[in-house]
């Protein structure tokens, strides 16, 4: 992701040592159980839930018969574990399965809406993550200065106030009153790249006013808590620039937590931005698993979960590793 | 609302329309250009692309008939299927594709020639045959299809030749044309997958992306002359319903479905939109289990039918887009809709003295989620106008996801609702008839199944009416269902469509063959 080797750009050149690779390695063999147990929790909070994908699918209009002649052929009046390890054997093999629904392949429709989803979350990244990072600079750099307190009142606001809300406010403006861009975020085959970015102009640019804030504070936070140590007044005292002193002494020291605010922030960018899927009718995988999840389609929500477990496992482990290359002290680790 | 939208007439007054039905349909049939008439003032013009934001789909819905699992495949239906029969916008039942239909030994077994020429959208004619295989996949024991319960009283479809079936009942019923106007009844073609969308119908599918868009194209055979304008189609599932009205603000689509009737007066100020607005028989109520105390008591229901103040509930919920019930399944979109029945209006005195005779005392707990929009509000004002009477209510929320398994059929005292009931048969029989899985109030009265069975088998409209009558009677005085009120179908559009026609019964998804766009 764009995002990520932005991230590694602030690094220093680094031969990887090999107490890094062991560490990922572990990480990696941790990732893997926590999925299997993500799975598990799937299926389980699945069954707990009242009503299966029969009475889903009869819905108002279900009757005795109907309920459990769709139970016998969906294979539902097995028992819990069998139906577990049947798909969990299936899904090491690498099928996902039918939809329990309507009989599709899952296969096609998540992919489409994976790279929906990955799209969405990729420019809306590409856009808050340089630009809260340089406006956390600046906000430190300029601290207590009349920049630093409206760039902090703009973004609490933003922040503070529901996602739903600032898409709708948008669309208003943006869409209804000006007519400059679309209020509906749809993703056809036969768009093409620059009429994709268009038609997701404004979920972008919610999503944007949405992860600015939490990134770009914690940025200032960090940078000015570099900026309060002995070592930069020493700097200061040798009469090295304040930029200077920002860029190649404060920032590499701040690194760690910015890397992983900014995981964390991505991460969301990708599973949790069903709302704003919702308001801009944007094709992703969050509306997916809330339609799956709303018929028990199971093998639907497993993968989602599934995905979605490994984009938060994921993005953490780089978070992580990145944060240990980034510290001198983590990576030479005895 | 403007001259473009045209509103048939009074429902009311069409009474004796099903004598149509009852007696020879060749009548119907003959009159091809029927379905043209009402648009000769304007001269429909050919092309462009229609766009429709509906609300209600799901990216797991099926387009196989025997499910239509949601409003927005419901929707699609009409798109590329055709039905034997359909309902005109007067309530009329004409010929689709059927040519004509007779019953013959009192409506015991049923003759329907086919159209010829009629070609499925894979370039198949349709038959008999395909017909009979389609009636078919809603019977029996495996099918998965609610229409089933319908179906039950039918005991043989065949096809006698090419273009022409008889239906065979196990008991007469004069209604069985309504009953095969039901939506699942699709023609579908034999030897082809049933959730392909392949049909008769005045659009082509080209390509499904369920709980996101479905493309179609004109079909070029179809068989109404003077129908279908519009070259493509596009149907968009919008379910958030600012997101669909902000769509429809924004120029992004041109009809949109489902206006929750309190954003009305918002959309009403808009230049260049256009409100519509369609009967439907869609009801809303509370029902008790009649089998259970304390609803076993009739007094204690009769306390709770004069405790609600229904007006109130409708002002609050549907203002100007619905109307008051008074505890039948029948309103006026009905023919056989009887105006003179007693109303069960909010009375604080009556409710106060059934209550008392009642010998009730303590608080009664109502069951309720919001299962469609304005339930949980419905139940609140029933409350407080329930505690006027003195009556304690103690509503209990229960969780949306789940409701119709666990709560609905099985409480005793809960909100629920009935949608898609076409005929006074069906009203009738799925929410009270004996031993029907939906019977929600176990109110089962063998002299109301009789009447039932005796208007199925009666040829004379007003003998008819009169049992119906009757029917509506013994559920307003006994029954278990409080019912609140019947709510219409609100649609918005841009100015630019032309044509725009009431469909009673929620079938405003045919506007897709009627429309235009203005020059």
């Amino acid at each position: 992701m764009d995002s990520t080797k932005l991230a590694m750009g602030g690094v220093p050149e680094t031969r990887i040592g090999r107490s890094t690779v062991l560490i990922v390695l572990k990480r990696l063999g941790v990732g893997v159980l926590t999925l299997w147990a993500v799975s598990v929790l799937i299926f389980a909070s699945t069954e707990i839930l009242p009503g299966d994908v029969a009475s889903a699918i009869l819905g108002r209009n279900k009757t005795p018969e109907a309920e459990l002649a769709i139970r016998h052929t969906l294979g539902l009046d097995r028992p819990v574990p069998v139906r577990y390890f049947d798909w969990l054997s299936r899904f090491v093999q690498g099928d996902i399965g039918k939809s329990l629904v309507n009989q599709r392949d899952i296969g096609p429709e998540i992919r489409e809406r994976l790279g929906n989803t990955f799209f969405l979350a990729t420019v809306a990244a590409g856009i808050s993550v340089p630009l809260s990072i340089f406006l956390g600079l600046l906000a430190a750099v300029w601290q207590n200065s009349i920049f630093d307190r409206a760039i902090n009142t703009l973004s609490l606001l933003t922040i503070s106030v529901p996602e739903f809300f600032v898409g709708y406010v948008l669309i208003i403006v943006f869409s209804v009153k000006l007519g400059w861009f679309p209020s509906l975020a749809m993703m056809n085959d036969d768009m093409s790249y620059l009429q994709r970015l268009y038609a997701i102009s404004l979920p972008v640019s919610t999503l944007v006013l949405v992860v600015l804030a939490h990134m770009m504070r914690l940025t200032r936070a960090a940078v000015i808590n570099i900026l309060s140590r002995p070592f930069i007044e020493m700097a200061l005292l040798k009469g090295i620039p304040r930029w200077r002193i920002v860029i190649e002494h404060a920032v590499p020291n701040a690194l760690a937590p910015i890397i992983s605010v900014v995981a964390v922030n991505l991460a969301w960018l990708i599973v949790g931005v069903v709302v704003v899927e919702v308001v801009f009718v944007f094709p992703g995988m969050g509306q997916l698993m809330v339609d799956a999840v709303a018929n028990r389609d199971v093998p639907v929500v497993q993968t989602c979960g599934l995905i979605f477990a490994a984009v938060y496992v994921g993005l953490n482990m780089i978070a992580d590793t990145l944060g240990i290359l980034s510290n001198p002290r983590l990576r030479h680790a005895r | 609302m403007t001259s473009k939208i045209k509103f048939p007439g009074s429902i009311i007054t069409r009474r004796d329309l099903l004598a149509q039905s009852a007696a020879v349909g060749v009548g119907a049939a003959v009159g091809l250009p029927l379905w043209s008439s009402r648009a000769a003032a304007e001269t429909p013009r050919r092309g462009g692309k229609l766009i429709v934001g509906v609300k209600g789909g799901s990216s797991s819905d099926s387009l196989d008939p025997t499910l239509i699992p949601s409003q927005a495949a419901a929707y699609l239906t009409y798109q590329y299927g055709s039905w034997l029969i359909e309902r005109s916008p007067e309530g009329e039942l004409r010929g689709e594709l059927a040519e004509s239909w007779e019953p013959l030994e009192g409506g015991k077994r049923w003759v329907i020639k086919l159209r010829q020429g009629v070609k499925f959208h894979n370039g198949k004619d349709f038959t008999a045959a395909d017909m009979v295989y389609s009636l078919n996949r809603h019977r029996g024991p495996d099918t998965k299809s609610p229409a089933v319960s319908l179906m039950k009283s039918i005991d043989d479809i065949t096809a006698d030749n090419p273009y022409q079936l008889t239906i065979s009942l196990k008991e007469p019923d004069v209604s069985l044309p309504y009953l095969i106007a039901y939506i699942h009844l699709v023609a579908q073609p034999k030897d082809e997958n049933p959730a392909s969308a392949i049909g008769t119908g005045p659009f082509i599918l080209d390509k499904a992306e369920p709980g996101k868009r479905y493309t179609f194209h004109r079909n070029p055979d179809y068989f109404k002359p003077n129908s279908v304008w519009f070259d493509e189609l596009e149907v968009l599932v919008i379910n958030d319903d600012t997101a669909r009205i902000s769509a429809l603000l924004s120029g992004s689509v041109h009809i949109i479905g489902e206006v929750p009737p309190n954003l009305v007066p918002n959309l009403k100020n808009v230049p260049n939109i256009n409100i519509s607005s369609s009967p439907n028989s869609r009801f809303y109520y509370f029902v008790m289990r009649v089998d259970q105390p304390p609803f076993d008591n009739p007094d204690l229901r009769l306390a709770l039918k004069y405790a609600v103040d229904r007006e109130a509930i409708l002002n609050n919920v549907a203002p100007g887009y619905g109307e008051i019930g008074n505890d039948t399944p029948i309103n006026s979109v009905f023919p056989f809709y009887s105006n003179d029945i007693p109303k069960h209006s909010y009375d604080i005195e009556k409710a106060k003295y059934y209550y008392k005779r009642s010998g009730h005392s303590g608080p009664i707990v109502l069951h309720t989620a919001e299962v469609f929009p304005g339930a949980v509000d419905m139940s609140v004002i029933f409350q407080q106008s329930a505690a006027k009477a003195g009556i304690t209510l103690e509503l209990k929320r229960e969780p949306v996801d789940g409701y119709w398994d666990n709560v609905w059929i099985k409480a005793p005292f809960c909100v629920s609702y009935w949608g898609s009931l076409t005929t006074e048969d069906q009203a009738f029989s799925m929410p009270f008839a004996s031993g029907a899985p939906w019977n929600d109030a176990h109110w089962e009265r063998p002299e109301f199944d009789k009447l039932l069975a005796k208007a199925r088998g009666e040829l004379d409209p007003k003998a008819r009416k009169a049992i119906y009558r009757e029917a509506a009677m013994m559920v307003h005085d006994d029954g278990g269902h409080i019912t609140v009120m019947f709510t219409y179908d609100i649609q918005a559009m841009s100015n630019k469509i032309q044509g725009y026609t009431i469909f009673p019964f929620g079938e405003d998804a045919r506007n897709t063959q009627t429309c235009w766009f203005a020059a």
